[in-house]
């Protein structure tokens, strides 16, 4: 093979080794299990967070404890202001050995973009000392059940004691406005293959405030119930908040729950390749109704009760950079713990009437957790002081139920004092952030992207810059050559007239001035003296007694230009005929523009004549 | 065949076949930009903002870099939308809105605004000449060069003395913007690449050289001009009306 040929399947192979990280679904598994590990993950990942659908794989030889579990996630970074976003969806199995030997799990297959994408099937080796021994806190499957739980058939009856929804509450009897924890867990008999769960309806829990506490990934464990070994796991947890006293009901909740049975009818060596040789069935569970008892919070009630229920904490601290007329100020009250802080209202506080005060700004920074609401509630008064002065902000009390000690609690913040002197804003300045801080922002651009230089700059001090100014100067030289040329056409170098030709149209103007008021025979012989009088100054022809034929004569005497000649003589003889017998081949202003237009012609055609005449003839 | 040509051969087959594999189509920047918009204005802004910081990953597009600070306005992140106001202003310093919905979220944000006083002239020079790029400037003396040398030409060609000596005038006038606008535009692009200003992105004390607590903390949203750093994390700031002088956390900063 030639050097070249074997370069370019090298550069071929190389081009190829990026492209070849495109999206693959990648399977992870350790390649040996201890029999006496309580349970090992395998995970199926794939970068990207778009995934339409999952085909699990067929798994003999282990008992799933859960699974498949999916976590999405979408990550965003940005660095030296340059982002990148990347997704990725992991699907995960926890899986119990149940004996010694080398199993295989087929391949499972996700579809991304209406691509199919397979993992690779796994062999995992499951060795040791001893056989299956039973952990800390679970059971081991009884003798008569076989040590593999293999998916059920399509078709078999799911029963209630195969798969059941069962609710605990963590107090049965609590406070007004105190937390309880609601908690929805699954009993699953090992082989249903409970893959799926899901609410059918948001529930709805009357006079309850409830939030949703997240679960996360389902963990799975085994337990002995009646005898049985289930498998459970937390699905659903709410944190309630009884809002009125008496004994409240919790409704029913029903979940869509998806169980995977084998499809027995599929090739099981298809089914090992290409994953697949299951089915997914949808049933619905419901849990059962329950009570809680809600106890009145205790009578009477203290004065100021801001409706807090929990253990609490409040703080006070004046927030500003300079104590001054005109400067924004803020007043921070948090109140911190445990409880119901989501429904606390701002604290009431009395500012001077010198203050010009907003409504306050409340930034919750409170998380739900199995314990309750806890975190942070942080109330911002800002406030403008007007005037100088000394100032003082009255102590803030707090009025707040703990139930676990069964009593109100006060908590107190102390007072504040501000010495305010003059500041700098003017009344205009602090109107202009009056009117901002009150109203809204401008709307968006909704035109199409436009980028622009990482570097600010597209045009200044770039080489096609400097550049423009060169162009600009070429045009304009083009242009003055241009404008010179179309001069010499129209008859004027220089786009100028001499002091004749200018006297002359001057004339001529004012000879129109006659014509308006009706003295044509006035007009005719100005415009003629007008034309005689510039010949004799341009051509230096010698004073004559206005008559036309002498001047054409003495025209021709001085070599002018026939065409000239025949022009001049042409308004000079229908002038004369004007003047006389009141009549003319052209009408006035025929005669006033050619008289314009032998000026014109004049100045043009005669340049080197006029010069030569002038120099023979001074005057 | 040989082994290797039949090994090149293979790997050649295995790869194109791979390369064959169809790409996750990459979205074309006006695409991002609709998406992105139509997502904040159905109120989807945390959807907006990623969309508008795919899309300046790939480039700095003014316009998206401005609509990302609105996002963080109603996602209620003040300082991320200032500092995005921040940086659309420092590529287009005439951007009316941004400076108005800057201004606004300073405002709500509490931070301690400059008063506007000052000698007149000496104001208006520094917000005229920092108010515009340095390619506005650059296409204004552009612009009154062209003026120049058109009323220079027609001052030679035009008969009447009147309109020769107001042509000269204009084009005097012409040169006088033209000098003064490159002037502008090297003083505008000066600015640009020494700019040295960050944006505080959470609450931070300040510290003299010493070690010690300054009693004025910087306010999230508060912009401030940097200087230079030191080892243990810390960066020297002042404060733009110059009142405050320290060491603050460079974590707590994003350079603008």
């Amino acid at each position: 093979m030639t050097r070249k040929k074997i370069i370019g399947l090298v550069l071929a192979w190389m081009l190829c080794l990026p492209l070849a990280a495109q999206l693959q679904l990648d399977a992870t598994a350790p390649q040996s299990v201890d029999i006496n590990e309580p349970y090992f993950q395998i995970k199926y990942t794939v970068r990207s967070a778009e995934v339409s659908s999952f085909r699990p794989p067929t798994i003999q030889g282990f008992n799933i404890l859960s699974g498949p579990n999916t976590s999405v996630s979408r990550s965003f970074s940005s660095v030296n202001g340059r982002s990148k976003s990347e997704g990725q969806t992991v699907y995960t199995y926890t899986l119990e050995p149940t004996s010694k030997g080398t199993f295989r799990i087929s391949a499972a297959a996700v579809v991304v973009d209406g691509k199919t994408l397979h993992s690779k099937a796994l062999a995992i080796k499951v060795d040791g000392q001893g056989s299956r021994q039973p952990g800390a806190g679970q059971t081991s499957p009884s003798a008569s059940q076989k040590s593999q739980a293999p998916l059920r058939r399509a078709g078999s009856d799911v029963t209630s004691s195969d798969l059941s929804l069962v609710g605990h509450l963590s107090k049965n009897k609590v406070y007004e406005q105190q937390a309880a924890v609601l908690t929805y867990e699954f009993l699953e008999k090992p082989g249903v293959g409970l893959s799926q769960v899901g609410l059918n309806q948001k529930p709805d829990f009357k006079d309850i405030v409830s939030q949703e506490l997240p679960v996360g990934q389902i963990d799975a464990t085994t337990t002995r119930v009646g005898g049985q070994t289930y498998r459970t796991g937390v699905i659903a947890r709410y944190l309630l908040y009884p809002q009125k006293p008496g004994r409240l009901t919790i409704p029913a909740i029903t979940f869509n729950c998806t169980v995977v049975q084998r499809d027995a009818l599929l090739d099981p060596l298809d089914a090992f390749f290409n994953g697949g040789g299951t089915m997914g069935v949808t049933l619905n569970r419901q849990t059962p109704q329950q009570e809680l008892e809600v106890l009145p919070l205790p009578t009477p009630k203290p004065q100021g009760f801001s409706g807090g229920v929990g253990q609490m904490h409040i703080d006070g601290q004046l927030i500003y950079s300079e104590q001054a007329t005109g400067e924004m100020m803020t007043y921070r009250i948090t109140i911190s713990g445990v409880g119901n802080l989501r429904l606390l209202s701002a604290p009431a506080i009395t500012f001077p009437s010198d203050f010009e005060t907003y409504t306050p700004k409340v930034t919750d920074k409170t998380e739900v957790t199995i314990e309750g609401v806890k975190g942070q509630m942080v109330f911002d008064y800002t406030f403008v002081p007007r005037n100088v002065g000394h100032y003082d902000i009255p102590a803030i009390d707090f009025v707040y139920f703990d139930p676990i000690a069964g009593e109100y609690k006060t908590l107190t913040v102390t007072a504040k004092s501000l010495d305010i002197h003059q500041g700098r804003l003017s009344d205009e300045d602090l109107a202009n952030i009056r009117r901002m801080r009150e109203g809204d922002i401008r709307p968006i651009h909704t035109d199409g992207s436009h980028f622009t230089s990482a570097d600010g700059r597209q045009l200044w001090n770039t080489p096609g810059y400097w550049l423009a100014y060169a162009v600009i100067v070429a045009i304009l030289l083009l242009l003055k050559q241009a404008t010179r040329g179309y001069a010499r056409l129209k008859g004027t170098v220089s786009g100028r007239l001499n002091k004749a030709s200018k006297v002359a149209l001057r004339r001529l103007k004012s000879a129109k001035k006659l014509l308006k008021s009706g003295e044509e025979r006035a007009y005719y012989s100005t415009l003629a003296e007008v034309l005689t009088d510039y010949l004799s100054r341009q051509c230096g022809l010698t004073e004559n007694n206005g008559s036309t034929q002498q001047t054409i004569e003495q025209m021709r005497l001085k070599g002018m230009p026939e065409a000239l000649i025949d022009e001049a003589a042409d308004i000079l003889q229908q002038c004369d005929m004007a003047g006389f017998a009141a009549q003319s081949d052209a009408t006035p202003e025929t005669l006033y523009a050619k008289a314009v237009d032998f000026i014109t012609h004049f100045e043009a055609a005669t340049q080197p004549v006029r010069h030569s005449s002038s120099q023979q003839n001074p005057s | 065949m040989r082994p290797l040509r039949y090994l090149l051969f293979l790997l050649s087959a295995v790869c194109l076949t791979v390369a064959a594999s169809p790409n996750k189509p990459k979205l074309s920047p006006e695409v991002l930009k609709a998406k992105a918009d139509s997502a904040y204005l159905h109120n989807d802004y945390k959807s907006a903002a990623e969309h508008y910081e795919q899309l300046l990953g790939e480039g700095v597009d003014v316009e998206a870099l401005y609509n990302l600070g609105n996002a963080y306005y109603r996602l209620a992140n003040l300082p991320k939308a200032i500092l995005c106001y921040e940086r659309t202003l420092r590529y287009a310093p005439s951007h009316e809105d941004a400076a108005y919905n800057l201004r606004a979220c300073q405002a709500k944000a509490g931070i301690p605004q400059n008063p506007s006083g000052g000698m007149f002239f000496v104001v208006w020079a520094k917000d005229e000449i920092y108010g515009h790029s340095a390619d506005e400037w650059a296409l204004r003396a552009l612009v009154a060069f062209a003026v120049a040398g058109v009323a220079l030409l027609l001052s030679h060609r035009l008969s009447r003395r009147w309109l020769r000596l107001s042509l000269r005038l204009l084009m005097s006038l012409a040169v006088v913007v033209m000098v003064a606008s490159i002037i502008s535009a090297a003083l505008a692009r000066h600015a640009f690449t020494s700019n040295s200003r960050a944006v505080v992105m959470q609450p931070t004390d300040v510290t003299d050289e010493s070690g010690r607590k300054l009693p004025t903390p910087l306010l999230p949203g508060q912009t401030v001009e940097t200087g230079e750093k030191s080892g243990k994390n810390k960066t020297a700031i002042t404060t733009l009306d110059g009142k405050v002088n320290g060491w603050a956390d460079s974590r707590s900063l994003e350079a603008i």
